[in-house]
């Protein structure tokens, strides 16, 4: 039994682990791919490098800013979607999956759809702009506004599947609880803040982190729709990571940042599951 | 860009994502399935490595893939991608599989009674009763692997680009080739569009008991 336990773990060891090491052990040399030179042992100049440097920082700011506002807005859209939708009705079988499509879309069409949509010129923006008299303008061309058509793309991308995992918490709530809430005498509105939302809590939760770790990691639609641009205004971190490593190809450096942003969210989800364990004595 | 080239990529990104798919719903079903049923302190920590595994930023693995593909003379080949969509595939098939198998009755013992022998009381009686979310793994873990973007684009620069580098490389420094780029993007949303159509319940039923899992 344990052979089938054993070639998955073996497997994992090799293609990831080993890749993963490999990784570290890059970070700790001068390694520029392009350059003939053998590698130099560094130390940890490549980290003391990075951590000095005001373009690492101004990424992990942008980065900061698009997580929490995107995934904020996909918990609240999501959440108040799935309030409105969770209760079985005519239909709720074909369009409750019917969500799922947005979600199944790669990043990368979806990153160039929104592309298409906010052109100034022949995008659905130039009407919105007419509808509110105002003058077209390219929101992806704009250092202060490129950020939030990269969070307009992800939000529309991510909700549905918010809306889905929530669907799923609030269904599970039993009828009972909600009727004796009824019965004692509790509005709608009391019933939502003292019954459901109590009880949607961990799910909530759970669905937030699993949106934060997958929002971290945005790279598609950067590349399709900004390529960091203009300027550094959307320069997430795997796409500085990414340019840094194959566009200067200094992939020593790159490495390095990579294992810092690694160990960042390592220590976002142990003190997550450190408070989860407090919530539960 | 011409015809020839997208049909090229169609046929990577399938062939990719068949093999993909094939090799992690063979394994993830076989850990997911020791993972769920043996409990011991092998199986926790495992549990934990996949966790683990689950969130690593694909980013932080593409110079060692990038470099150990390029020393094997793997570069530009399907195979490369294959071995970079498996490091993020297989962990999700593990994790989707092991909760399926966690809710699955416990009816190995009562088929062994039976004159079962225990290879075959797994697949003639517990698969048969998680086939449903097996499918819901399997689909997952194909459109993980077909909407990939990031493993194809650093590891493929002609012959093994996928569907997904190909709408990328539309988008060029004099401008946006608007036209066969949503051509493209129109050919890579039709699995996705028929899974939701056809199975699209079963594929809810599927994300939740994979985020939602303890």
């Amino acid at each position: 039994m344990w052979i089938l336990l054993g070639i998955p773990v073996g497997v994992l060891i090799v293609i990831l682990i080993y890749p993963l090491c490999y990784s570290l052990y890059i970070s700790f040399f001068h390694y520029n791919f392009l350059d003939s030179a053998e590698p130099v042992f560094a130390g940890l100049a490549n980290y003391a490098d990075v951590l000095t440097r005001s373009e690492f920082w101004q990424s992990m700011g942008v980065t900061t800013v698009f997580v929490v506002l995107s995934v904020g807005l996909q918990m609240v859209i999501g959440f108040l979607l799935a309030l409105l939708l969770y209760k079985d009705f005519r239909g709720a079988n074909l369009l409750r999956p019917a969500f799922l499509l947005p979600y199944v879309i790669p990043a990368t069409v979806v990153g160039i759809m929104w592309k298409w949509m906010l052109n100034s010129d022949y995008g659905i923006l130039r009407l919105v702009c007419e509808w509110f008299n105002i003058e077209s303008f390219s929101i992806l061309g704009d250092s202060k506004f490129a950020i939030y058509g990269l969070i307009l793309a992800d939000v529309w991308h991510m909700t549905p599947l918010v809306f889905i995992l929530l669907v799923g918490g609030l269904q599970s709530i039993p009828d009972s609880i909600l009727e004796a809430a009824t019965i004692d005498g509790s509005n709608g509105r009391q019933k939502f803040f003292y019954v459901i939302l109590p009880m949607m809590r961990k799910v909530v939760m759970v669905t937030m982190i699993y949106r934060i770790l997958g929002a971290v990691k945005t790279f598609d639609k950067v590349l399709a729709m900004t390529q960091g641009g203009p300027g550094k205004s959307t320069q997430l971190v795997s796409w500085l990571i990414y340019s840094e490593g194959f566009k200067s190809y200094d992939f020593g450096s790159a490495a390095a940042m990579s294992y810092i942003v690694l160990v960042v969210i390592i220590v976002f989800c142990v003190m997550y599951m450190k408070f989860q364990a407090e919530d539960k004595e | 860009m011409k015809e020839q080239d997208i049909l090229n990529g169609l046929k990577n990104s399938l062939i990719t994502a068949l093999v993909v798919t094939a090799i992690s719903m063979i394994l993830g079903t076989s850990a997911g399935y020791v993972i769920a049923r043996y409990r011991s302190r092998m199986t926790s920590i495992a549990n934990v490595f996949i966790l683990f595994t689950r969130t690593i930023p694909a980013i932080i693995l593409t110079f060692p893939l990038f470099i150990i593909m390029q020393n094997l003379n793997l570069r530009d080949s399907i195979t490369s991608v294959v071995i970079a969509h498996l490091t993020f595939c297989i962990p999700l098939a593990i994790w989707l599989a092991s909760g399926f198998f966690e809710q699955a009755p416990q009816l190995e013992e009562a088929a062994i009674i039976d004159g079962c022998g225990r290879i075959s009381a797994f697949f003639r009686v517990i698969v048969p009763t998680v086939t449903s979310g097996l499918s819901a793994t399997a689909i997952l873990v194909f459109l993980e692997s077909w909407n990939d973007l990031l493993y194809a684009l650093i590891l493929t620069n002609r012959e093994a680009k996928t569907l997904p580098v190909y709408i990328v490389s539309f988008v060029t420094p004099v401008g946006v080739d608007w036209g066969p780029m949503f051509a493209t993007a129109v050919i890579i949303m039709i699995p996705s569009t028929i899974f939701v159509l056809a199975v699209g319940k079963k594929l809810v039923y599927g994300l939740s008991a994979g985020a939602l899992k303890e």
